[in-house]
């Protein structure tokens, strides 16, 4: 019966294949990992988008971070999946990192920066929960919502994101996150009730931002790093019809205005750095 | 439907573990939703037969003839139902510090420090509170610890290693007690809604984690405010805490 279906559809059965080839080749081939000197960051990431410096918002925090705190890096766009089966994860001084917070952690330690150093103990701690607000309950409820569940044909048309891999999101990765977010806990809920939650940690945020120009004053701090990161990929990542995209638009100006401040600022060179073509996905820079 | 005998049909029919030797639940979602009924005066009764609901979780409630899941969207209705608000003296400013620290504690903080005391390390003594007989140990390891250690890979924190998951936890509770610093309550001198979701996290550290577990000596001595937090919470809205442990 199986057999029978990719008979009868053999475009869509066709076009997998052909994507599972590509992928098993990638990961496959022998890569030689690119080398860096002593004490320069190499950031592992995937290949640039044509919204963003990339789709990830965990890798944009990452290197917006390694921008804000003036760490020399370099990137390897590979696509090459860190030890927790996740990327970001950076190499320094032939030690691998994985994870976003645990890097930047690191990164503190051994160039001895702290972003954060100007910031008093309850500011510090209000800075923690922003963070920790945003990547474990904010993302989930906005960017995996919109991008994965609630508008994915727009989504993935907006960036541009090659049919290939459109069948492949679809078809397994939808499957994939369905069961994370099970496992989280948010996966439980309705998509109303998702998209609520979103919106009230948004609106939350919204005010703890208020009128300043950066959310702990007039500086940058580390959290900022995780704001632009997230709220970034919503901003420029998410059609215009997406729920959180539209929230954003509508009803909480300074988020939009904050985004725009903060990649004017530690990404004048955006415009060159976001990839021309849409096929950076499968090539990256290194190629197959 | 109910399972609770002459059931006041005015009260919340809130269906939860059964009680603990050490704490009134097990859970800190059911301590949270227990405590803010207790604090604004709604009239509850417990079923404590650990029926799950249909999003698989506890605590649940009927009210009104429905279902609600979650102890979030439970305390949301039951403040547009009886037109409660505890935050009425809030700031716009503090009631979106309380939001992000809800938010922290239950989405981050539990599965590193909670979670991951009581499931990842130390699942026997878990499953000896909760009067689970040791015969049916290895089933519960073979099959309900491996279903929540999935749970926890999908949540990202089952990614980490023990000492990491340990850091995280620590920097949110350090977090924690900066924040609630000597005020009595978490957000000033009286109690909000955020003191019902912070109590029924902390006191688990307080009263309910394994023994010898790094997470009590850290809220009763290293940062001692919370353990005092945790005593004065207890002693206003649970004055009968002793009659509603596990005898």
């Amino acid at each position: 019966m199986t057999w029978e279906w990719i008979c009868e559809h053999w475009v869509i059965s066709s076009a997998a294949a052909l994507a599972i080839l590509v992928l098993a080749v990638r990961i496959l081939t022998p890569r030689r990992r690119k080398s860096v000197p002593d004490d320069v960051v190499l950031l592992h990431s995937f290949p640039r988008t044509t919204f963003a410096p990339s789709s990830s918002p965990f890798v944009l925090k990452l290197e917006t971070y390694l921008r804000m705190a003036k760490i020399p890096y370099e990137v390897d766009d590979s696509s090459v999946f860190g030890k927790k089966g996740k990327i970001p994860w950076i190499t320094l001084n032939n030690k691998d990192v994985a994870d976003s917070y645990f890097s930047i952690e690191h990164i503190n330690k051994h160039f001895e920066v702290d972003l954060d150093h100007d910031l008093t103990a309850q500011q510090r701690a209000t800075s923690r929960l922003l963070e920790k607000t945003m990547e474990e309950n904010t993302f989930w409820a906005t960017m995996v919502q919109d991008l994965i569940f609630d508008h994915c044909d727009e989504s993935m048309e907006h960036q541009k994101i090659p049919m290939i891999f459109r069948l492949l999101l679809k078809l397994y990765f939808k499957r994939v996150i369905k069961k994370y977010r099970w496992g989280h806990g948010i996966g439980r809920h309705s998509s109303e009730e998702i998209r609520h939650i979103g919106a009230c940690d948004l609106r939350a945020m919204s005010v703890l931002l208020g009128d300043k120009p950066y959310f702990m004053g007039d500086e940058p701090t580390r959290v900022d790093a995780t704001m632009f990161g997230i709220l970034g990929i919503l901003v420029f990542g998410l059609p215009a019809v997406a729920s959180s995209h539209k929230l954003l638009d509508t009803e909480l100006p300074n988020l939009v205005k904050y985004v725009h401040r903060m990649k004017e600022r530690f990404w004048p060179d955006w415009n060159n750095i976001v990839s021309k073509t849409d096929c950076s996905y499968l090539c990256g820079s290194t190629g197959i | 439907m109910a399972a609770v005998a002459n059931q006041d049909k005015d009260a919340i029919l809130m269906y939860h573990f059964p009680r603990a030797s050490t704490i009134p639940s097990a859970s800190p979602f059911a301590l949270k939703l227990e405590t803010y009924f207790r604090m604004t005066g709604v009239k509850y009764e417990s079923d404590l037969t650990g029926k799950f609901s249909k999003k698989g979780k506890i605590p649940w409630v009927i009210i009104d003839g429905k279902e609600i899941g979650d102890s979030a969207f439970i305390i949301d209705y039951v403040n547009n139902k009886y037109n409660i608000d505890l935050d009425k003296n809030l700031s716009d400013l503090d009631k979106s510090i309380a939001h992000c620290f809800r938010k922290m504690t239950e989405e981050n903080t539990f599965w590193a420090s909670i979670s991951y005391g009581r499931l990842v390390d130390n699942f026997p003594w878990l499953l000896k509170q909760l009067g689970v007989p040791s015969a049916l140990t290895w089933i519960a390891k073979l099959i309900v610890r491996r279903r929540l250690l999935k749970n926890m890979w999908g949540h990202g924190i089952g990614r980490h290693n023990g000492a990491e998951v340990r850091s995280i936890a620590e920097g949110d509770i350090r977090s924690i007690s900066e924040f609630l610093d000597n005020k009595p309550f978490f957000m000033g001198d009286q109690p909000t809604s955020i003191d019902a979701v912070m109590f029924g996290f902390l006191a688990e550290l307080v009263w309910f984690m394994p023994p010898q577990h790094w997470t009590t000596k850290f809220v009763t001595e290293e940062h001692s405010n919370i353990a005092e937090y945790c005593e004065r919470m207890k002693a206003k809205f649970w004055p009968d805490w002793e009659d509603n442990l596990k005898k």
